[in-house]
C-alpha cells in the first residue's frame, strides 16, 4: 500500500508539472464555476434551462476531476493481482457520470413538461388528476436579472469553446486521448450552452416565456445523448464487450494480409480503459522461427491500426495452430521391374499396391504391397477411397463399381510426379 | 529480364499445384514471358511403360500434363509449353534467364539458375500491393540479386527497398544513426545499388539497420515492408550459414535466389 501511496505523491508531484494536468484542472475549475454561477441564477429565475445546464456543468466538473484521478490510477504498473493494470477505473467513472446525467435528464425533462403544460390550465388539471406532478414556479426575466443571464450564459459559451479547443489542441500533441476526449465533451457543452443563450435573447427580445420549456426539453434531450454515450461505453467496457465487428472485421482482413497466415481461426476483443486487448488464433503451416516473424507482421499492422483508431494502446496474444488436416486414404497401381517403377496401366498390370494415406492431399505415409489375389476386396478392406491408375481408367471402371472405389486418372507414370517417394 | 522464361517442375501434389499457380501468376504479371512446365522422365520408368504401353505411354502422359497445366492455370495452349526431359532436375538444361518456382530447388546445388520458393502464396501479390526487398551486405551478392531483382521489379512495376543490417562500431559507440556505422565496402555497394536503380528509373528507399541476427532482420523487415517478394544472391565465398539458406528456412514471404 506505502508503495502505491508514494507512487501517487510521486505522480502528482510530476503531474502537476505536465500542460495536460494543468489543462485538465483549469477545465474542472471553469466547469466548477460556471455550475454555481448557472446553478444560482437558474434557480432565482426559476429557469429549468438554465438550472439543467448548470448540473450537466457539474457532472463535467466532476468528470474532469475523475479523469485527472483515472489519469493517475490508470498509469499504476500492473502487477501480480492486475495484470491489466487498473485502466478500468475510467469506466467505473464514465458509468457513474453517465448514469447521473440520464438521471438529471428526466428531472429536467419533468419540469420542462411541467412549465409547458402550465401554460394551458384545463390540460394541466386533468394530467395533476391522473400523476403526480412537482409544483410549476414561472420564470422570472426581468430588465434587472436580464443583463446578468445574459453575461453568464454567452460568457459560459465563450469559455467552453476557449478550454475545449485548448484541450484538444494539448491532448493531440501530448498523444492523451482522455484530455482529447474531454476536450471533445466540452465542445459539445459550448453547443448546449448556445441553444440556452439563444433560448434567453429569444424570450427577452420576442416576448415569448413558453419558449423556455421547449428548449428545456432540448437540453434535457442533448444531456440524456451525452449520458447515455458515456454509461453505454463504459459498460460495454466493464462487462468486456468486444471491441466492435467493424473492428473485429478490418484485424482478421489485416491479418490475412500477411504471408503465411492460411486463416484466422478465432478473434476475441475486449477493452481495458483505453487499451484493446485482442487474442488472435492464426492458422499456419509453418513452424518455430517463421511464425515468430508472422507474429511479428501482425503485430506491426493491427497495433498500427488500433492506435489510428480510438485506443491509445493494445496488448495481442498471438497463437498459431497447424490446421486440421483432411485425411483421407488413396492407392496406386503400380507395376515393378528390376528396380525401376511406374503407375500401371490397370490392375492387370500391376504387379503392386501401394496404399497412401493423404493430409489436405499431401501424401504422408506409403505402405507397399504385393498385388493380392482379389486386389478390390483388398482395396475395401484398407478402406481406400480412389486408385490411381495410368491409363483410360473407363476400361475397368465397371470391375471397381460395385465397390464405390473411384478410379482416378494418374496424369503421369512416374511415382515422383505424383508425389510418392522415389 | 525482359523476356524472361518463368519454370516450373511438374508435380501432381498441393506444393506442385501451388508453385504452377505462383509461376503462372507471374508469366502473366511479364508481357512477352513463357511458361514452361518441365516433367522429369526416369530411363528405367520410361523403359518399362514403353514397353508395356508403347509410344503411347509418354505421349499421353505427355496430353494428360497438358491438360492439367492449362486447367489449374487457366492460361491457353499456345502460352504454356510442356517438355519431358529425361533425367532429373538437377540435371535438367534451363534457358537462360530462366528462374525456376519451386520450393524444393532451393535445395539443390544448381546456382547456375535463379529459383524462386513461393512458400505458400500463389500469387505475387495475394496479400495485396508491396515491394521487392533486396538485402545486401559488404560483398558482391547484394549486386549480383540486384540485377535481377530490379529487372523483375521494372518489368512488373514494383517499388524497391535496398536493406542492410551492420555491425555495431565499438568507435562510434555514441553514434544512433545505423547508416553511420557501415562499413566502406557496404557504402560502396549502396552507392552502387541506389544508382542502379535510379539508373533504371525504379523507385527505391534504403534502410540500414542494427539487428540482432542478420537473417531475422532480413525477414523482419520484409515483413514490416509488406514485402512481396525477397531477392537474394548466394555469396560466391560463403561457406557454412548462409543468409540465403537461413533466410529460405525462416521467411514466409517468398524468395527469388538469383543464379550465377
Amino acid at each position: 500500500m506505502d508503495r502505491h501511496i508514494q507512487y501517487v505523491h510521486r505522480k502528482l508531484r510530476e503531474a502537476l508539472r505536465q500542460p495536460s494536468f494543468q489543462v485538465m484542472l483549469l477545465a474542472a475549475l471553469m466547469c466548477a464555476v460556471k455550475a454555481a454561477l448557472k446553478l444560482g441564477i437558474g434557480s432565482h429565475i426559476h429557469s429549468p434551462m438554465i438550472t439543467g445546464d448548470g448540473s450537466h456543468n457539474i457532472g463535467d466538473a466532476i468528470e474532469q476531476l475523475v479523469a485527472i484521478v483515472a489519469m493517475l490510477v490508470a498509469g499504476l504498473p500492473a502487477s501480480k493481482e492486475y495484470p491489466f493494470g487498473r485502466k478500468n477505473i475510467e469506466s467505473f467513472a464514465s458509468l457513474i457520470i453517465g448514469a447521473g446525467l440520464l438521471a438529471l435528464s428526466f428531472m429536467f425533462v419533468v419540469k420542462s413538461a411541467v412549465g409547458l403544460i402550465a401554460s394551458w390550465p384545463a390540460m394541466d388539471q386533468a394530467v395533476r388528476s391522473v400523476i403526480w406532478l412537482p409544483d410549476h414556479q414561472p420564470l422570472i426575466l426581468s430588465n434587472a436579472t436580464f443583463p446578468w443571464v445574459v453575461a453568464v450564459t454567452a460568457g459560459s459559451a465563450a469559455l467552453s469553446l476557449l478550454v475545449s479547443r485548448t484541450q484538444i489542441r494539448v491532448g493531440k500533441r501530448t498523444k492523451n486521448a482522455i484530455l482529447e476526449a474531454s476536450g471533445t465533451e466540452i465542445k459539445s457543452d459550448a453547443r448546449i450552452e448556445g441553444v440556452t443563450l439563444a433560448g434567453v435573447l429569444a424570450e427577452h427580445f420576442l416576448h415569448l416565456p413558453w419558449l423556455e420549456y421547449p428548449l428545456g426539453l432540448f437540453i434535457a434531450y442533448l444531456i440524456a445523448r451525452s449520458g447515455w454515450e458515456l454509461f453505454h461505453k463504459a459498460w460495454r467496457v466493464l462487462l468486456q464487450h468486444s471491441i466492435g465487428h467493424e473492428h473485429e472485421e478490418r484485424i482478421r482482413e489485416l491479418c490475412q494480409t500477411v504471408p503465411g497466415v492460411l486463416h484466422v481461426a478465432r478473434l476475441k476483443t475486449f477493452q481495458v480503459g483505453q487499451m484493446a486487448s485482442c487474442t488472435i488464433s492464426i492458422h499456419s503451416r509453418r513452424g518455430g522461427r517463421t511464425n515468430a516473424h508472422i507474429r511479428c507482421g501482425i503485430e506491426e499492422l493491427v497495433t498500427s491500426y488500433l492506435i489510428g483508431q480510438e485506443f491509445t494502446e493494445c496488448e495481442l496474444q498471438i497463437e498459431f495452430h497447424r490446421p486440421e488436416p483432411v485425411r483421407s486414404r488413396v492407392a496406386f497401381a503400380l507395376m515393378r521391374k528390376d528396380g525401376s517403377a511406374a503407375i500401371a496401366p490397370d490392375l492387370q498390370a500391376a504387379t503392386h499396391l501401394v496404399i497412401c494415406d493423404l493430409e489436405d492431399g499431401t501424401i504422408v505415409r506409403t505402405k507397399e504391397q504385393d498385388l493380392p489375389p482379389d486386389p478390390v476386396a483388398f482395396l475395401v478392406r484398407k478402406r481406400v477411397v480412389g486408385l490411381y491408375v495410368f491409363q483410360n481408367e473407363k476400361q475397368f471402371a465397371d470391375g471397381l463399381g460395385a465397390s464405390n472405389i473411384a478410379v482416378l486418372p494418374a496424369t503421369s507414370y512416374l511415382p515422383g510426379v505424383m508425389g510418392l517417394p522415389s | 529480364m525482359l523476356n524472361p522464361i518463368i519454370c516450373c517442375l511438374y508435380s501432381h501434389t498441393p506444393e506442385g499445384d501451388n508453385a504452377l499457380a505462383f509461376a503462372a501468376d507471374l508469366k502473366r504479371r511479364l508481357p512477352g514471358s513463357k511458361l514452361q512446365v518441365f516433367l522429369c522422365l526416369d530411363a528405367k520408368s520410361q523403359e518399362l511403360v514403353t514397353g508395356r504401353l508403347g509410344s503411347a505411354g509418354w505421349q499421353g502422359q505427355l496430353a494428360r500434363v497438358k491438360e492439367a497445366v492449362e486447367n489449374k492455370t487457366g492460361l491457353p495452349a499456345g502460352e504454356v509449353e510442356v517438355k519431358q526431359i529425361l533425367g532429373s532436375a538437377e540435371q535438367a538444361q534451363f534457358p537462360r534467364d530462366a528462374i525456376v518456382v519451386d520450393r524444393n530447388f532451393t535445395r539443390s546445388r544448381r546456382h547456375d539458375v535463379a529459383v524462386l520458393a513461393p512458400f505458400d502464396e500463389t500469387r505475387l501479390d495475394c496479400r495485396g500491393e508491396g515491394v521487392f526487398l533486396l538485402p545486401f551486405g559488404a560483398g558482391e551478392s547484394g549486386m549480383h540479386a540486384a540485377k535481377a531483382g530490379l529487372g523483375l521489379a521494372r518489368a512488373i512495376g514494383k517499388k524497391v527497398v535496398f536493406y542492410h543490417t551492420t555491425w555495431r562500431n565499438e568507435k562510434l559507440v555514441l553514434w544512433p544513426e545505423p547508416a553511420d556505422h557501415m562499413c566502406q565496402d557496404s557504402r560502396a555497394v549502396r552507392q552502387s545499388l541506389e544508382a542502379f536503380a535510379t539508373e533504371l528509373n525504379i523507385p527505391f528507399e534504403t534502410r540500414i539497420e542494427m539487428a540482432n541476427d542478420v537473417a531475422e532482420g532480413i525477414v523482419r523487415c520484409a515483413m514490416r515492408v509488406r514485402a512481396n517478394l525477397i531477392c537474394m544472391a548466394r555469396g560466391v565465398k560463403t561457406g557454412l550459414g548462409s543468409y540465403v539458406t537461413q533466410v529460405l528456412d525462416q521467411s514466409p514471404v517468398p524468395v527469388l535466389v538469383a543464379g550465377r
